[in-house]
């Protein structure tokens, strides 16, 4: 055996593998050449006869010259593994534009999210109260979240969120109180209009906390807006929401945009529960929107879609709602 | 914020009131109650043991973000004293020096020799800065009172001047610092910004370097604190202690965050002056400071006069107030203008002027940087005071205007409806995408919206389509189920680039559909047709979609395999049309991106926008009266014809006002059929508007058809 003997094998094995034809074709040529018995293991095995000095040169020129079958060996399997799959795929062709019905449908029917469900109940109650329901978007500028809210960029409230920010400087909105703004500068008042939709905080997700939640804002904006009318409007929603007539008290809260601003709680289980964050629409907020607080005056309040579905269906995990778990949502036919 | 019920007791007399009854107060009247906590003998912090049974009240801190006079004990004896119409036991605000008694007690302070010169550095917008020495200070242990106090409320107990400094902030709410006097140079301070870098051990013992935004105290030689963050290590109060510096300022709020949020420190002082302090508070916490000293370490003497700078008084902050407002805000129930102006005298405004229906009042100075400006702030105090459960319900009078709701909300249900009863459910993904596996999958992300600070990497981006969390959503539930229909309706975004448009992205709604099914579960309505079924099952819900507000059917066009995306199955995948517009893809999801599921799974993607936009007004075309004749012929063709392009070709073949209907009843390959061919049977029904067509017409309509079909390159089976 000499080096000469060896690229001779080297070149018959890659010329014959680069010729194979299919993947059969090509398992075969790697028994025939690398197998227990192949022409190559063989030659390897003989390396122990040679003298050592002899054996240590030869021996690192054959293990190159594996390492070149090797490597050739592995390009052309998934090249022709690659040709057979798209050969497969040709295959596979079908006539997408066949007008033809599939095989029986369903028996079952399917099912709406929970969320879907809740905020389209609330938008009916809100609708048939005169509300007109309004949509934004989920990338806001800092003026439609913070700024017009009252919640200038110093203002220790903007700690009270945590934000999302872009990489060109907008947020992904933080509740959706941005709407008000944007009713305000769209609209004419007066005016009543409800805004449902997603909203984002930057939280790490586990069973009590998302980065993703929905919220529904609503607001009333007319000549004469008192807290008694602020009160009427919460308790008709709460009782249509609800089912029944709820205890329900205002505290003191504070949010930039409203003023006097509360915490709407109700008498539940044997506790207060704090559920509609709630107030008279800011004299500011009408002046950054271009409108004159001693003509206009409103209310508004903000609804916590996801924190209503999860106590209304008793869900212990708010990871439910957006974890697309179909044993989840079949629940909710 | 936590507060101990007999330290407020110290300042008001609060008997009368169960535990329960007095946090039911603190809520409904003053600020959010988190928790309450009652503890006893028993209740240990930091190896101080209570002797005396106490209330912990936990406030929420951001229902106080707006009242910076409420961060203290004082503060909300203060405000129980108004609600509760008691009087104050012991009022620290005949202290400051917006009193006449304050004021001359004051001035006893300000005689002598100046022990340390104040320097305010232009820019950094100190408010005032007060200092002075005490001498002969020892740091014995603190009373037992005030180490219970203090570890009531979970604060440290140290020794008594340091406990005494922290006593005084939760106290008076005025942070304040004492530095031992012998450590530094205390003849002169400064208050500067900090040099870039400039080094500063702080006394949590963090070696920092200090950012030339950051606010200090320094003498001659270096930066001694963070101003109103934090004290440094080097100088604070030891055992051996024998001289103090203290200090008490008012710094700016917005400084004073920013370099908390820098350095990473939002401790108690920086978090009450981000809520921006009273600056006549150094001077009640100096009052207090010296009324606790002189009890717990008689010894102390202050050295020479107290140094104060005092730069910028404000003017005073006045209010109008109408008894028109009161009603009008508060509605029915709102208390009468006398109550009303009781409660604000009892919140201690001062009036300047008091008609039967007016008042021009002056805000407190605790309450003056902010918090109280505009008359509704007063409508507030009056409310909460009055008690909001004395307001009644009362519908508005109001015009009455229809409202309107989203036609694409609208048509968004009525979807949801459709595909609930053909056996789909509803999902909802997140808006965001992992950007590597968004572009993996054939949607790259050089458009989409990118978050600066993401939670992780996996969520990096916001999706461009919904079929990246549609493909997650199969192969999840794959594991679980064999066959299943979801969908999901939802925004995709896209960066926007023109910097004048009105939303920062373009924000549009998709629906997207998604079905597996399992190899039992695959079958045509055309036994024949034996594959596919799951994608023409799609197709056909789709058409239902679509006919929704147009009355019409989808057109599917091919894509080719070079134009599909990656995961698309290259020979299952078309887009689909109508009118000319793209209203969306629909494919067969590529195996290689659904590894160890069996069945086969087909997801299509609406622009719901644009079908909107393609909706059509319904307008009533009359019925036929007349029959219809049917046709059947088999056309032999190119296996891979599509449909669409021979039925096309046989319309071109009839005139078009006979054409009623051409319907695929079978689509067959194999003998007789020759190989790489396929017979099409079709159903072409024809029918005038205005007759019948009799069997002479017909007969010529179906031979006319026959030798057009032969012409197009296509055979007819006979």
């Amino acid at each position: 055996m000499n080096t000469q003997e060896l690229k001779k094998i080297e070149e018959t094995s890659l010329s014959s593998l680069r010729g194979a034809n299919s993947l059969e074709e090509l398992d075969k040529l790697r028994i025939q050449i690398l197998g227990k018995q192949g022409t190559f293991t063989l030659l390897l095995k003989s390396l122990g006869s040679l003298a050592p000095e002899d054996r240590k040169e030869f021996g690192k020129f054959a293990n190159e010259s594996k390492v070149k079958i090797e490597d050739v060996l592995a390009s052309k399997k998934s090249e022709l593994q690659l040709a057979e799959q798209s050969s497969r795929l040709e295959s596979e062709w079908i006539d997408v534009t066949l007008p033809i019905d599939a095989g029986p449908a369903s028996a079952m029917p399917g099912s709406i999210h929970p969320l879907t469900q809740v905020q389209r109940e609330l938008e009916g109650i809100f609708h048939g109260l005169g509300f007109t329901v309004v949509d934004g978007p989920e990338v806001e500028k800092e003026r439609y979240n913070f700024d017009a809210l009252n919640i200038p960029s110093t203002h220790p409230a903007r700690d009270m969120q945590d934000t999302f920010w872009t990489k060109d400087g907008n947020v992904l909105r933080t509740h959706t109180s941005a709407m008000q703004v944007r009713a305000l500068e769209r609209m004419k008042p007066p005016l009543r209009i409800v805004a449902p939709g997603r909203v984002f905080r930057c939280e790490r997700v586990d069973s009590t906390h998302e980065h993703t939640f929905y919220q529904m804002e609503g607001m009333m904006v007319d000549r004469e807006i008192s807290i008694s009318n602020l009160l009427y409007f919460m308790r008709t929603l709460l009782r249509e929401i609800l089912g029944f007539d709820p205890k329900i008290r205002l505290r003191p809260g504070y949010f930039p945009f409203v003023e006097p601003g509360f915490e709407l709680d109700i008498w539940f289980k044997e506790r207060w529960l704090e559920l509609l964050p709630c107030g008279l629409v800011h004299p500011r907020v009408f002046e950054l929107t271009g409108h004159d607080p001693k003509e206009w005056q409103g209310f508004a309040f903000g609804l916590g879609l996801s924190r209503l579905v999860m106590s209304r269906y008793e869900i212990d995990d708010v990871r439910h709602l957006q974890g697309c778990d179909l044993r989840f949502l079949k629940q909710f036919p | 914020m936590k507060l101990s019920r007999n330290w407020l007791s110290d300042f008001v007399d609060l008997s009368g009131f169960s535990n329960k009854e007095l946090s039911e107060i603190v809520t409904t009247r003053i600020a959010e109650v988190d928790s309450i906590l009652e503890i006893g003998p028993g209740f240990e912090h930091e190896s101080v043991k209570l002797t005396e049974e106490d209330l912990i009240i936990e406030i929420d801190n951001k229902s106080l973000t707006h009242r910076p006079d409420l961060w203290s004990h004082f503060g909300f004896a203060r405000e129980l004293s108004a609600v509760l119409d008691r009087p104050l036991k012991l009022d620290l605000d005949r202290f400051s020096d917006d009193t006449a008694e304050g004021i001359a007690e004051f001035s006893k302070l300000l005689q002598g020799q100046e022990a340390v010169k104040i320097t305010i550095e232009p820019g950094t917008k100190m408010r005032r800065m007060m200092a002075c020495i005490f001498e002969n200070v020892e740091a014995v242990e603190s009373p037992l009172w005030m180490k219970q106090r203090l570890a009531s409320i979970g604060a440290g107990v140290r020794n008594f001047l340091v406990d005494l400094s922290n006593y005084v902030m939760h106290d008076s709410g005025q942070p304040n610092h004492f530095f031992d006097a012998d450590k530094i140079d205390s003849s002169a301070i400064w208050i500067r910004f900090a040099k870039a870098n400039e080094p500063l051990k702080t006394l949590d013992l963090k070696d920092r370097q200090l950012s030339s935004e950051d606010l200090v105290i320094a003498d001659k030689n270096k930066a001694l604190d963070i101003g109103g963050v934090m004290g440094g290590a080097d100088t604070s109060i030891h055992e051996g202690t024998k001289r103090i510096l203290f200090t008490a300022g008012c710094w700016d709020p917005i400084l004073v965050r920013k370099s908390a949020q820098r350095n990473q420190a939002r401790t108690d002082a920086a978090q009450r002056f981000e809520k921006n302090l009273s600056p006549y508070l150094p001077l009640v916490s100096l009052q207090r400071i010296r009324m606790l000293l002189s009890e717990g370490c008689p010894s102390a003497k202050l050295a020479g006069k107290v140094s104060d700078v005092f730069p910028e008084k404000h003017g005073p902050v006045k209010i109008a107030l109408t008894a028109k407002l009161v009603k009008e805000r508060l509605g029915d129930g709102a208390p009468d203008f006398s109550k009303s102006c009781k409660i604000l005298e009892q919140l201690r405004m001062k009036f300047i002027e008091k008609t039967s229906d007016s008042c021009l009042i002056e805000v407190p100075h605790y309450r003056a940087t902010r918090d109280l400006s505009i008359p509704e702030d007063l409508i507030e105090e009056i409310g909460r005071c009055h008690g909001y459960e004395n307001i009644h319900e009362k519908a508005p009078l109001i015009a009455s205007t229809p409202s309107e709701m989203p036609a694409l909300k609208a048509l968004e249900y009525e979807i949801c409806d459709l595909l609930r009863g053909a056996g789909f459910s509803e999902v909802s993904n997140y808006s965001f995408v992992e950007p590597v596996y968004s572009e993996q999958v054939g949607y790259p992300t050089k458009d989409a919206v990118e978050l600066a600070n993401p939670i992780d990497e996996t969520q990096g981006a916001l999706r461009t389509s919904l079929v990246p969390g549609m493909l997650r959503t199969i192969e999840l539930n794959a594991k679980y189920s064999l066959n299943f229909r979801v969908f999901e309706l939802g925004r995709r975004y896209i960066k926007s680039s023109g910097s004048d448009s009105k939303t920062p992205a373009l924000e549009r709604r998709f629906l997207a559909l998604g079905i597996l099914v399992s190899p039992e579960a695959q079958g045509n309505s055309i036994p024949s047709v034996k594959n596919g079924s799951e994608f023409y099952s799609v197709v056909s819900t789709i058409q239902k979609i679509i006919s929704l507000r147009t009355g019409l059917k989808g057109v599917i066009k091919p894509i080719t395999s070079t134009e599909a995306l990656q995961w698309m199955h290259p020979h299952r995948a078309g887009s689909i049309e109508l009118d000319g517009e793209r209203l969306g893809v629909i494919a067969e999801i590529r195996p290689k991106f659904l590894p160890d599921v069996k069945g086969r799974a087909v997801l299509a993607e609406l622009d719901c926008e644009t079908l909107l936009e393609c909706s059509k007004a319904r307008v009533y075309t009359p019925v036929n009266r007349f029959p219809v004749s049917l046709f059947e012929l088999s056309i032999v063709a190119p296996r891979k014809t599509a449909y669409s392009l021979l039925e096309k070709d046989v319309r071109n073949g009839v005139p078009k006002e006979l054409l009623r209907e051409i319907e695929v009843l079978d689509v067959y390959e194999g003998a007789p059929i020759p190989e790489g061919m396929k017979s099409v049977s079709i159903r072409v029904s024809f029918g005038a508007d205005d007759r019948t067509i009799s069997s002479e017409e017909l007969t010529a309509l179906q031979e006319r058809l026959m030798a057009h079909v032969e012409q197009s390159s296509y055979s007819i089976r006979r």
